[in-house]
């Protein structure tokens, strides 16, 4: 079963509930993996595991702490690149688009934003203009990059562990000099 | 300082927005169309760095035809000139699609700060500040509140969950800002005249350099399988109290998923 990255949102390694649910999501989709950046992941670990991550990727560093979105973007295009996942599902928040936003643009590939639900088959569900049309769309290029609103699906406690898998990348900083 | 500030036209924020049956892409005759009420909050920041100190304010636009509207109402409220990006091979282009646009519409034009509204009131998607920023490799200074520049060093104030996170980079850079960051300037009879003559550049995909296999519906990184209207609100559930009034409360709100 392929993978599916769950990016982990947390504030010093205390988890946010949106996580845990995107966790429950991510077993409907494939074998569900969270991708922990920051400090915290030791304390973390069970918790996500136990919530159906059977891996946990953490990068941790000085660079997550002293900039804002980017070296997320990085862990997660290397772990695209790496596991070719089913999907890749991040929450909801302004920080969690643009990560998914940079991210579609650094992997070349479709994303979907505020999705309620997300179907084995990777279809996405979204209530749009205020709540008045239900859509469902499907990315069609590339490896699915969807954020999912907070309190869409119930977390599921599967008394599971998870292994955890160091990453090390590379933080691209922005150009100092642009190209004009 | 030369500011590029930019923006999208949208159906009106009141109206009722709706999707076209045969594509799934926005119905943009169905609404009065406006400039995207966050985009003026972008307008009204760039006029204020570039009266506190010198410069021009141009405003960007990826659009139909109708969207020159939209540039020539923000450049009414005291911008210089416009860029209006328009081709008929852009109906329908996602958010991937329309940065790309507007990364190659900017390239090679010397702005020093790219200004952009957090959201469009229509998609809300809030990812094209991010991806332009990606796209052009410049720093993303997004969902600032305050916006200083000193130098060439610019710092924001980020909004985040929790309050705010102080974030500085060099220039040029690509801005956010948020609701309520100032409070947008209404065009003055002077402006709107101005805007008139104001120099505008209305350029195809092929002026930019791109071709239109790159945009636009079939091209997309995303397509719409289905979309229904929301069926009518049920009738909402009457609780009587018989002293288990609190419980049923209760009940309700877990299969709501309120708590």
């Amino acid at each position: 079963m392929a993978e599916v990255l769950v990016l982990i949102e947390h504030s010093e390694g205390s988890i946010k509930k949106v996580s845990l649910e995107l966790l429950a999501m991510a077993a409907g989709i494939g074998e569900p993996s969270a991708v922990f950046v920051g400090p915290g992941a030791d304390a973390a670990l069970a918790t996500l595991g136990d919530h159906g991550a059977k891996t946990v990727y953490v990068a941790d560093g000085q660079a997550f702490l002293d900039h804002v979105v980017v070296p997320t973007v990085d862990v997660l295009a290397k772990l695209v690149a790496e596991k070719s996942p089913a999907a890749v599902l991040i929450p909801s928040s302004a920080d969690g688009k643009e990560i998914a936003g940079r991210l579609a643009v650094a992997i070349d590939s479709g994303v979907i934003t505020d999705a309620v639900a997300v179907s084995a088959d990777v279809v996405a569900t979204q209530n749009v203009f205020g709540g008045a049309t239900i859509v469902h769309s499907k990315v069609s290029k590339g490896i699915p990059v969807i954020t999912v609103r907070t309190n869409s699906i119930a977390p599921v406690q599967s008394g599971g562990s998870a292994t955890r898998v160091d990453v090390v990348v590379e933080v691209s900083a922005p150009r100092v000099q642009p190209k004009w | 300082m030369k500011i590029c500030v930019c923006v999208k036209q949208v159906p009106d924020s009141w109206a009722e927005k709706k999707l076209t049956a045969g594509d799934s892409t926005l119905d943009r005759a169905a609404a009065d169309r406006v400039v995207n009420e966050l985009d003026e909050y972008a307008v009204e920041e760039a006029l204020r760095i570039v009266e506190a100190g010198e410069g021009e304010v141009t405003i960007l636009s990826m659009g139909p035809d109708e969207a020159a509207d939209s540039v020539r109402k923000a450049i009414s409220m005291g911008a210089h000139a416009g860029i209006h990006i328009s081709d008929p091979a852009l109906h329908g282009s996602d958010a991937l699609a329309t940065s790309l646009v507007l990364a190659k519409a900017l390239e090679g034009r010397g702005f020093d700060l790219i200004i952009f509204g957090s959201e469009s009131t229509d998609a809300r998607m809030s990812v094209v500040p991010a991806m332009v920023s990606a796209r052009l490799g410049l720093p993303q200074m997004t969902f600032a509140n305050k916006v200083e520049v000193s130098g060439s060093t610019l710092t924001i104030h980020r909004v985040t969950d929790y309050g705010y996170d102080e974030v500085q980079s060099s220039l040029p850079a690509v801005v956010s800002v948020v609701e309520k960051t100032n409070e947008p300037r209404y065009p003055s009879f002077k402006n709107i005249m101005a805007a008139k003559k104001a120099p505008m550049e209305t350029l195809s995909l092929a002026d930019i350099g791109l071709d239109a296999a790159s945009v636009g519906l079939a091209n997309a990184w995303s397509e719409v399988k289905d979309f229904a209207e929301r069926p009518a609100k049920a009738k909402g559930t009457i609780i009587t109290d018989e002293g288990n009034g609190a419980e049923k409360i209760e009940e309700f709100l877990v299969t709501q998923k309120f708590i």
